[in-house]
């Protein structure tokens, strides 16, 4: 607009003219496309691109994938063929895959259940005041920071049947008679398998339980005293609705992470003595990857899918609603 | 000091306490038996009898990993 001032002065000037009919149009002053680009709309959803086509190639394109091979026959290298519902009739017509639906969730559940108590016990221990605490803290979270692989196998030479160290332990402290097969037995082998999925996973539970613990103001427990709150009273009515939010989260991450953990049971029973310790992820790798049969292995991961939905579905229902 | 603290709460720090041993155990046990292990010799390891310490401490099995 200053340039109809300053008539005839410098190159490139506005008339008159020009001006008064710009003024009348803003959107005219600048070119449409610098305004496009400078608009904070698009330029946040150009930096969000980047992370979306990762998405979408490595979660979308896999999911959308396998459930297109589980309605075909595919045997790895060879083309498929549309079967339509013949893997989901075979998986369902053999009796023990619908018993490892039910290991898988007897497993996810006792397992979630042991490492929550446990978690939670050794975080209110750990949040207690103690000299070197930074110690245990980190003994205490070793378990979890090694590869699982690495606690399955020490656990399976644990659990061996003459060379193992429980064995051998319970004949020579507590006078067992005979050695128990910890891994073949088919009344121990699930609680053995559980038992290592929860030595490996309870860290994660007890340090971020551990930081909920602290997160709690001191006065809420000392108007709880007051009050003529017992330890009891103290924890119940002021430790856990402190706590909700972080055990919602913690909870429903590791049922996830666990349900699909099929490291531990492989290696240690691999399925375990007559399918007693199979559970889905397992199953799935022995058909998709052992058997190369691709289209059931899918299949057997559809079927999980939603089992796993609807338990996380339960789980955020009940922990995220608001009491008053 | 003792004193100050009222009776529940110096229950509560020894029970902790005696928990936190119980957890330090259920977590070292496992890396002290591989650890162990790991000095032993194949015989000793796949025998029927399992020992806390070696009898004859080795470095065989370091010595086959490396080189």
């Amino acid at each position: 607009m200053l340039e109809g001032r300053f008539q005839g002065s410098g190159t490139g000037d506005a008339r008159p003219g020009q001006v008064a009919s710009l003024a009348g149009r803003p959107e005219a002053r600048t070119s449409r496309l610098s305004n496009w680009v400078n608009d904070q709309r698009v330029i946040g959803t150009l930096f969000v691109l980047p992370a979306l086509a990762v998405l979408a190639f490595v979660v979308v394109y896999p999911f959308l994938s396998a459930i297109w091979m589980s309605f075909h026959d595919k045997m790895v290298g060879a083309p498929a063929r549309f079967i339509g519902f013949d893997n989901y009739v075979e998986l369902f017509g053999d009796r023990h895959f619908v018993k490892t639906i039910r290991n898988t969730l007897v497993y996810t559940f006792f397992a979630v259940g042991l490492k929550f108590l446990l978690g939670l016990g050794m975080a209110m221990v750990l949040a207690q005041p103690r000299r070197l605490d930074f110690i245990y803290r980190t003994i205490l979270f070793v378990p979890w920071a090694v590869p699982t692989i690495v606690a399955a196998l020490s656990f399976r030479w644990i659990y061996d049947d003459f060379s193992g160290l429980l064995n051998n332990f319970l004949i020579a402290v507590v006078g067992m008679q005979d050695v128990i097969s910890w891994l073949g037995d088919p009344n121990y082998a699930m609680a053995s398998v559980i038992a290592v999925v929860v030595w490996s996973g309870t860290p994660f539970y007890t340090m971020s339980f551990l930081a909920g613990l602290k997160a709690i103001p001191k006065e809420m427990y000392e108007a709880a005293r007051i009050d003529g709150a017992n330890v009891w009273q103290e924890f119940w009515y002021v430790t856990i609705p402190q706590m909700r939010k972080v055990f919602t989260v913690v909870v429903m991450l590791s049922t996830i992470w666990t349900s699909t953990n099929l490291v531990i049971v492989q290696v240690l029973t691999n399925g375990g003595p007559a399918n007693t310790t199979q559970i889905l992820p397992n199953l799935a790798y022995k058909y998709a990857l052992l058997a190369s049969r691709l289209g059931i292995g899918s299949a057997v991961n559809m079927v999980f899918f939603p089992i796993l939905a609807v338990l996380i579905y339960i789980l955020s229902r009940r922990m995220l609603a608001e009491r008053e | 000091m003792a004193g100050v603290q009222s009776k529940a709460d110096r229950g509560m720090k020894w029970v902790g306490n005696v928990l936190l041993l119980v957890f330090m155990i259920w977590t070292l046990v496992p890396f002290y038996w591989m650890f162990v292990t790991s000095l032993k010799e194949h015989k000793e390891i796949y025998g029927t009898e399992a020992t806390l310490w070696p009898r004859e401490p080795t470095l065989e099995s370091y010595h086959i990993l490396f080189f």
